[in-house]
């Protein structure tokens, strides 16, 4: 009981973290595409990081603040949250262009979720196309994963 | 055909605006580690009369396009409603669902839903669901695991 209940206590989602993209799925309307990857910027240091930090707030939801200075995906902002499961939330971002994957709006969906061991997983859903407007457009979506370390003293 | 009336014509193909019959074609499985290798893309065809739905978009004046998806009420995912669109770009649409049934999460089920309008006048469709499931066989905790589905929409006659 006391080990369940700790467990539980460290499953959850406060304070800053500090994230990096560990993988992408590309994904267009055949299915997955294998070996598609998509280059921020072509670094593979900062550009990949950014960080996260939880906002509570009694009787309201969580907010989350995304402080990403090269911004690649446009997901950076503070949006409010809720609650997918224990020691799960999903927020919404979206940015008037420019856009990474879209023209007009860039929107995205993204899932943060706390590990047993206090750091937590993301995943990142943006919307997105490719092609020119001379073929037209279909859609492909990079989906981004990784993994948030909880920053000290946090 | 001039290639002014082709444009003209790929123009109004490419338009957004009436009804339409979608199926639920390939499924792909993300989860903290990537890709879940071996998971089914495809469903049975069994099972096919349950991954269809309807979608109405509608033009409204003054105010972003309306998405009316009909799901069948006992599907697995219930995304049935009537939602405000954002428009990624001409004849693109996202729209902010929230799934009846949380078959991928436990609490809230909030899902995105693309529509990319195509030269035949048929649309395509990607579903982004939040999603979590076991981290093991008969353990509390839950991890990320996002089913990713992709498909088309046919244009019913006379819309």
């Amino acid at each position: 009981m006391v080990i369940a209940l700790l467990l539980a206590a460290t499953a959850a989602l406060s304070g800053s973290y500090d994230c990096l993209i560990d993988r992408q799925v590309v994904i267009n309307e055949r299915g997955v595409q294998p070996g598609a990857v998509v280059d921020l910027d072509g670094t593979e240091g900062e550009a990949w990081r950014f960080s996260v930090r939880l906002i509570e707030h009694r009787n309201a939801a969580t907010q989350v603040e995304v402080r990403w200075p090269a911004n690649p995906i446009q997901i950076a902002g503070t949006q409010a949250s809720l609650d997918v499961g224990p020691g799960h939330l999903a927020f919404l971002a979206m940015s008037r262009p420019p856009c990474m994957f879209t023209e007009t709006n860039c929107m995205a969906l993204i899932q943060l979720s706390a590990r047993a061991d206090g750091s937590a997983a993301f995943t990142i859903m943006p919307t997105g196309l490719a092609g020119d407007g001379s073929s037209g457009r279909t859609q492909l979506h990079v989906i981004f994963t990784g993994t948030c370390r909880r920053q000290d003293g946090s | 055909m001039s290639t002014a009336a082709l444009a003209i014509a790929a123009l109004l193909a490419a338009s957004l605006p009436g009804s339409y019959a979608c199926e639920i074609a390939q499924t792909t499985v993300v989860t903290e580690n990537g890709v879940l290798s071996g998971a089914p893309n495809q469903f049975p065809e069994a099972h096919r009369p349950g991954w269809r739905f309807g979608v109405e978009v509608r033009e409204r004046a003054n105010a972003t396009p309306e998405v009316e998806v009909r799901w069948p009420p006992a599907s697995l995912i219930e995304l049935g409603g009537t939602y405000a669109a954002v428009v990624l770009e001409p004849n693109h649409l996202v729209v902010t669902a929230m799934a009846r049934s949380c078959l991928f999460g436990s609490t809230n089920c909030p899902v995105l839903i693309q529509l990319a309008a195509r030269e035949d006048g048929s649309l395509g469709f990607t579903i982004l669901p939040t999603g979590l499931t076991r981290r093991a066989r008969g353990s509390s905790e839950l991890t990320q695991m996002n089913i990713i589905f992709t498909g088309s929409c046919r244009r019913q006659n006379g819309s």
